[in-house]
């Protein structure tokens, strides 16, 4: 009898994300679960981190700044040695790559404490955007697997 | 996330941490981050030598602490940085107001200038 073929791995992780600092952590475990044994780049998987962790902390900001509940859809989508995040929300327009950053300062007493999540995603990533459709905010980061 | 505090040459705190500096771990480690640093009226040095992830709120926590003590009058300064977190410190540009150096005696030298 010749072998079975080896059972193809998903290439496509869905996840409903509820609106919430304890929602990141679950969050996170269940992409690196995905990715598990495919990613071997103790940095990609640093940078995949830093644009999860910024970009869900950027909707809890933003998204919802009313207390309105709602959450985010995440689609991640793996590519040959690039990886796809598609974060979609319902809440109020905000566009990440537009986002001011904050302005480094010379010294300690002209630091603003925040503002820097999206900045670190930015770079962390390979390329994002932004489109508004419908109600939806819809944003893409692509990031390189090295 | 796990911090440990302590007291080197009598008169500087140290603090170490180890884990991910994520959002929920600065939100839980936030109050007591600053207890132990900024509330103590002295320099502070802290060993980020164990911490494998750094992100915004983390920044965010390690800069409001070194500007609270600097409001005293007193330094606080990093050491210890693996390649990844010293990368993040450097994109943020900590690392051009708040010394951010290899070693513990490098630390402790920076906040007693």
């Amino acid at each position: 009898m010749p072998p079975s073929a080896p059972e193809s791995l998903p290439t496509r992780l869905q996840l409903a994300v509820p609106t919430g600092l304890a929602a990141l952590e679950p969050a996170r475990l269940a992409v690196h679960g995905f990715l598990a044994g495919r990613v071997r780049s103790v940095r990609a998987l640093y940078r995949l981190d830093l644009v999860l962790e910024e970009s869900l902390m950027n909707r809890l900001w933003h998204a919802y700044p009313l207390g309105k509940a709602g959450g985010t859809q995440l689609q991640v989508d793996l590519h040959g040695d690039e990886l796809q995040l598609r974060f979609e929300d319902e809440g109020m327009p905000f566009d990440p790559t537009k986002a001011q950053r904050p302005a480094a300062a010379e010294r300690l007493a002209d630091a603003l404490p925040g503002g820097r999540g999206l900045m670190l995603a930015q770079q962390a990533a390979q390329q994002w955007s932004y489109e508004r459709v419908g109600p939806k905010n819809v944003f893409t980061v692509v990031l390189a697997l090295e | 996330m796990d911090m440990h505090i302590s007291e080197l040459r009598g008169q500087v705190s140290c603090v170490r941490l180890s884990g991910r500096l994520d959002a929920a771990a600065a939100d839980e480690l936030g109050v007591r981050f600053t207890a132990a640093t900024a509330s103590q009226g002295r320099p502070a040095v802290v060993d980020m030598a164990q911490v494998d992830f750094l992100a915004s709120m983390g920044l965010r926590l390690l800069i409001s602490s070194a500007r609270a003590l600097a409001s005293r009058g007193q330094k606080m300064a990093l050491f210890g940085a693996t390649d990844m977190t010293l990368e993040t410190l450097q994109n943020a540009s900590i690392d051009k107001i708040v010394p951010v150096v290899a070693t513990q005696d490098e630390a402790l030298a920076a906040v007693s200038t």
